[in-house]
């Protein structure tokens, strides 16, 4: 295998609702990946799923075929490292379980069923590395729409952190199958699809002015055609941009003709030639509501997102850190969203991980994991914001409801149940939320909770008066030394009352020292 | 200057004629005493029998069959099914005719001089008719098989391509109606029987005459009335329904068991047939009149090729050319580092095809290359690299094989070799269904210090180191990653696995090939018209396509100068003014089988060549998997634009097509004839000494 300071090869894998693809690319250390093959093969999964709520026995026969070969052409690279994911054609299918397990079987793939924040994160991702134009990003108001088979993912970014985000069930296909009864009853399709956009995205209307966005990045795979329909007559293949009268235009040209006409027209296959429709509306619709002069679009895909995230995890480049700061970030977006007190969250997450790092030989406990105790510390009041009373449980709850960008819903179960363990419960096998986790993750929840709880107990009065904590390991004992000039009996108090459970958890009794 | 049989009609010469036509000087390299010895032309005449056979068998009953189906469109010279079988049998009668006749007057007598010599049983010496009867008795009359036609037993259904006897014995019970009997002359035997001779000669007969001499042995207690050899030859290719096979390889498996029985399109019978007998035959095998040839001399010359590869008379053969080495490739024992350095083009058969088998070899062997992807078309028997790939799977490589099973009367071979691949552990592919994958390219992925790294050979011609000594082609080793990345996204497509994707280098058919060679001679013609300098050769095995003939006559009239290379059937009318006035048109036809296709463009300054599988053919176009990739490295430019000056340069092998469809031999104006075969191989010649003499 190659070394670390080398290179890997790896796969990439996104079982969509229109089409499975993959990319194998050859990724150096510093994160570049050079792609090696591209592959892509048209599925109904997403029709099937959309129209009738199953996967057809057809499709799941063509997907295993297809990533039967995908696996095979993995085999000549000898890659070991790959990541297959299936958004919305696979995660609303009734019959998933057994889609997966057929894959499983017959193409030896495991593909994970990624939610929305999950792609959300693995879009972001894409952008970041493939953008060369990092201004677009930092600069005040953009906004990244998202237009995908089953949804619409709008994010909001403002002086480099989230500012707002929201995923609308209006997809292209989905919005076909929805209304595919509708287009033989009426003579002006486009006006009702429109009308019922409108209704969805109401709410937006009155929101999205509000941050002034002046960049618009347009993500999604119909995007390709749009382009290429609005520059035919410029010729210039290269181009990633399209002006808000070009799309006004295709706007304009597109809603006054038929699929079959649109087929004819723009020479497109049926395929794509429906879900043009929707797109283009999606788009114009959202562009309206900024004051953008054109679609920035970077022509990334999932799959390129999962790729840079692979290279980041193998490599451990600066992709990653800047990934964990820009989860951290749209969790602060969720924490404003629920009125938090941003002053003892904030000393809550610095306190809780400098315990976590001084303690790694201790809870041997990873990156990530470090994430989950990051975001568990910035949330864990977010339930205040329903009634003092219990408001750990009911931070459990909004957690649980809550999109973090690239958290999986294990993940985000962890992070629920880490916060509901901040203040006066500990974890008990008799909690339902608790005894449903894996034993795995239940030993990982009772280390992050305990030293969330040791963070929390070290400002319970919710006045930062220490200023730092050091670690230090004699024997079986863990010294906390706490620098403060100031009185901190109760917080004395509240640590001591949680040392049974801490040596439990850690095998090592925490003992207090003040200095100042 | 003779004329042709047919009318011309509109702006087209029909390709059947004009393949007739080829043939024609296939037939005309056979009776050329002057430049040809004597074994090369009993070859070429045999060639003429064997192409007539396919020519039959595939394009004529293809006719039949669309006359039969009641389809009466004409083709695009005019003529509708009928009309063209009635056109083909006419010339195909004088080619045959012309053929007997060289074989009659030329070649018997040249090889009498050669002391080789047939006999008819009238010319037997004592000797020799003992050793016929010895001979017969334990060697023929086992194997026969007499069939006698009577109430209950039915006419005996003939092979396809078998030689067989027809007679007429006396009926005992009623003497005006005389039994029909035949027996077949056994294909397992040899059809050339050598006998004893002196004096350093060497005397030959045919295997039926010696049948014919002992047949009352067959039919004893009968008289023999009359006795004549037939031969038919039957439609086979009849198509073959994809869509419906489960499994691709066993619906070929089926079609060759099924292609025996299907009509007869062509009787050839024995000059001077009992007009009875030849009644009985045009009866029982329904063979329409038309079909029916009569042959001065033995039938199905084909027998010759065995003449041809008698040992010890390499003396009367074309002088020995041995195979050169690559320069590229000379004292380098890493391939890979060579073609690492820059492509490398290598030139059949004035080059060993061996540089091939090596890259596969050393593939196969080397511990750094993962995987191997190629498509195998036609292959010799026992090919080293079939051998060398399924090495490679047994060293542990991911060795991907597209076998083409519909490749031409070699379905048989191919799936043998398609077995002995997957008993290695390749993955055999049979390609698309409904498009014959006619492309040969051959990819390897090797895992090298600083990451993946591809190399690709691209050839006009079949990875088969038989025909590679005999066909000309070219191919291109390259690293070039573009390339790799083609080559990679082309097996995706072949395996299934992908959609087609942009590719950055290489054409592909059915999907941009056919738009793309529009594309070039548009922007010929585009360029000629804003008077600049237009430019366009080509060199390739056939023109058919109506498109591209367009395309060209368009260009003709922008004033782009057209010369094209076209070794088999071209239905474009060169000559012609105010439609083709500056095209030309010239064929090659010599010792070597003229294969590679050369497309050449003056492009206003920044010439380009290309090289591909496929001929401006309908079927290459829109129903085979095809390639056509860039030369991009000047030196070979220059090279390959060199190539094509000499081409057009011969005025040994080469024939002018006129704009009546006759291809008259081209006026040296007194300056001595050039051979551009024979310039190639000097050339490789001195090429190669030149690197030996430079490197010692």
């Amino acid at each position: 295998m190659p070394k670390d300071d080398g290179f890997e090869i790896m796969a990439a894998i996104d079982v969509g609702s229109n089409s499975l693809r993959m990319i194998i690319a050859q990724v150096t250390s510093d994160g570049q990946a050079i792609p090696l093959e591209d592959l892509y093969k048209p599925t109904q999964i997403g029709k099937d799923t959309f129209s009738f709520g199953r996967i057809q026995v057809e499709s799941i026969h063509e997907t295993c075929e297809t990533l039967k070969g995908f696996n095979r052409l993995m085999q000549d690279y000898k890659i070991k490292n790959y990541r297959a994911v299936s958004t919305s054609g696979i995660r609303e299918a009734q019959n998933r379980e057994y889609v997966l397990e057929q894959i499983r079987i017959r193409s030896g793939l495991e593909v994970e069923v990624i939610n929305n924040a999950q792609e959300r994160f693995l879009m972001y991702k894409a952008i970041r590395n493939y953008m060369s134009d990092e201004k677009r990003f930092s600069g005040k108001g953009t906004l990244i729409a998202d237009v995908r088979s089953g949804g619409v993912e709008i994010s909001v970014y403002s002086e480099g952190s989230l500012k707002f985000t929201e995923y609308i069930k209006v997809g292209s296909l989905r919005l076909r199958e929805i209304l595919a009864d509708l287009e033989k009853r009426t003579l002006d399709f486009p006006s009702l699809m429109e009308e019922f956009i409108d209704s969805r995205i109401d709410s937006l209307k009155s929101i999205l002015p509000e941050f002034k966005i002046r960049n618009f990045v347009g993500l999604g795979g119909e995007l390709k055609t749009i382009i290429n329909l609005c520059i035919e007559k410029t010729g210039d293949s290269n181009r990633n941009y399209i002006k808000k009268d070009e799309l006004k235009k295709l706007y304009s040209k597109v809603h006054s003709l038929t699929t079959s006409q649109i087929i004819d027209e723009f020479g497109l296959n049926r395929n794509e030639a429906e879900i043009l429709l929707p797109s283009v509306i999606l788009f114009n619709s959202f562009l309206d509501m900024t004051d953008a002069e054109g679609i920035y679009a970077p022509m990334v895909s999932l799959r390129h997102g999962l790729l840079a995230h692979m290279a980041d995890e193998r490599f451990d480049t600066a992709g990653m850190k800047e990934a964990y700061d820009d989860i951290a970030s749209s969790v602060w977006f969720v924490g404003r969203k629920y009125s938090i007190d941003k002053t003892h969250s904030s000393y809550i997450e610095k306190l809780s991980l400098s315990i976590f790092d001084q303690m790694k030989k201790i809870h041997m406990l990873g990156e990530r994991e470090r994430l989950y105790l990051r975001v568990a510390a910035i949330l864990h009041d977010i339930g205040k914001y329903v009634n003092h009373n219990n408001h750990d449980v009911h931070s459990y709850n909004i957690i649980r409801f809550q999109d973090i960008m690239g958290f999986s819903d294990r993940e985000l179960n962890l992070v629920a149940n880490i916060a509901r363990y901040h203040s006066d419960e500990i974890p008990n096998l008799s909690h339902d939320n608790y005894s449903m986790l894996s034993s795995r993750d239940q030993i990982i929840v009772s280390k992050l909770a305990v030293i969330l709880r040791v963070a929390e107990a070290l400002d319970i009065s919710h006045k930062q008066k220490i200023e730092k904590v050091e670690i230090h390991k004699h024997g079986k004992e863990l010294e906390f030394v706490l620098w403060s000039k100031e009185d901190i009996l109760l917080e004395e108090w509240s640590f001591s009352s949680n040392s049974n459970f801490f040596e439990e958890v850690m095998g090592n009794k925490p003992v207090l020292k003040q200095r100042g | 200057m003779k004329k042709l049989e047919y009318e011309l009609k509109r702006n087209y010469f029909n390709r059947e004629l004009s393949w007739l036509e080829f043939n024609e000087r296939v037939l005309g390299e056979a009776c050329n005493s002057n430049r040809n010895p004597i074994f090369e032309r009993v070859k070429f005449l045999s060639i003429v029998s064997s192409n007539l056979d396919e020519f039959f068998m595939v394009r004529v009953a293809s006719l039949y069959d669309q006359m039969l189906a009641g389809f009466d469109e004409p083709d695009i010279a005019g003529f509708t099914p009928r009309e063209q079988i009635n056109l083909i049998s006419a010339r195909a009668y004088r080619m045959i005719c012309d053929q007997y006749s060289c074989f009659n007057r030329s070649i018997i007598p040249g090889l009498k001089k050669a002391k080789i010599i047939f006999l008819k049983p009238e010319d037997l010496n004592e000797k020799q008719k003992s050793f016929v009867d010895e001979f017969y008795k334990n060697t023929v009359y086992p194997v026969l098989t007499p069939m006698v036609v009577d109430r209950s037993r039915p006419f005996p259904l003939v092979l396809n391509k078998s030689l067989n006897i027809a007679l007429l014995i006396e009926n005992k019970s009623d003497e005006d109606d005389p039994i029909f009997a035949m027996v077949q002359v056994p294909s397992v035997l040899e059809r050339l029987v050598e006998l004893p001779s002196t004096e350093g000669k060497k005397c030959f007969i045919l295997l039926e005459d010696i049948i014919k001499m002992n047949i009352e042995t067959l039919f004893e207690g009968h008289d023999i009335i009359t006795m004549a050899c037939y031969r038919i030859t039957r439609n086979t290719d009849q198509g073959l329904d994809e869509e419906e096979a489960e499994d691709l390889l066993e619906a070929i498996q089926q079609y060759i068991k099924k292609r025996k029985w299907g009509m007869v399109i062509r009787l050839e019978i024995e000059h001077g047939m009992d007009p009875d007998l030849l009644e009985i035959l045009i009866d029982e095998l329904e063979a329409p009149r038309e079909t029916v040839y009569e042959i001065k001399g033995p039938l199905d010359l084909t027998f010759l090729m065995k003449i041809h590869s008698l040992p010890e008379f390499d003396h009367l053969k074309y002088p020995v050319h041995r195979q050169q080495p690559v320069p590229e490739f000379w004292g380098r024992d890493d391939i890979f580092e060579a073609i690492s350095e820059k492509d490398i083009l290598i030139h059949h058969p004035y080059h060993s095809f061996e540089p091939v088998i090596e890259f596969v070899r050393q593939a196969a062997n080397d511990p750094k290359v993962l995987a191997i992807k190629q498509t195998l078309y036609r292959v010799s028997g026992n090919s080293p690299i079939v051998e060398a790939l399924a090495q490679a799977a047994e060293n542990g490589k991911q060795v991907t094989v597209l076998v083409e099973l519909k490749a031409r009367f070699d379905e048989q071979n191919n799936i043998i070799w398609a077995k002995r691949l997957e008993m290695a552990g390749c993955h055999v592919i049979y390609g698309l269904v409904g498009l014959k994958t006619h492309c040969k390219i051959l990819l390897v992925v090797r895992m090298e210090e600083d990451g993946i790294k591809r190399y690709v050979h691209l050839s006009t011609g079949n990875y088969n180191d038989i025909t590679a000594k005999f066909y000309t082609d070219i191919g291109l080793f390259t690293s070039n990653p573009y390339f790799g990345a083609d080559a990679s996204a082309l097996f995706n497509m072949l395996s299934g696995y992908s959609r087609l994707n942009r590719m950055y280098k290489l054409d592909v058919a059915p999907v941009t090939l056919r738009d793309k060679f529009k594309r070039l001679i548009r922007q010929e013609a585009e360029n000629a018209r804003r008077r600049k300098k237009a430019r366009i050769i080509v060199k390739i095995n056939s023109l058919v396509d109506e498109e591209i003939i367009n395309e060209l006559y368009d260009a003709s009239n922008a004033g782009v100068e057209i010369d094209l290379l076209v070794r088999g059937i071209c239905c474009l009318r060169p000559g012609i003014k105010g439609l083709s006035e500056n095209i030309r048109v010239k064929s090659i036809v010599g010792r070597y089988l003229e294969h590679s296709r050369i497309f050449y463009f003056y492009n206003d300054g920044d010439e380009s060549v290309y090289l591909s599988s496929a001929d401006w053919m309908g079927r290459n176009l829109d129903r085979r998997v095809e390639v056509l990739f860039p030369i991009e490295d000047k030196e070979l430019v220059l090279r390959l634009k060199e190539m094509l000056k000499i081409y057009l340069k011969d005025s040994e092998k080469a024939k002018m097509l006129d704009m009546d469809g006759n291809y008259t031999k081209i006026d040296r104006r007194g300056k001595e004839s050039f051979s551009c075969q024979d310039y190639f191989y000097y050339e490789a010649v001195k090429r190669a000494q030149d690197i030996a003499s430079d490197k010692a």
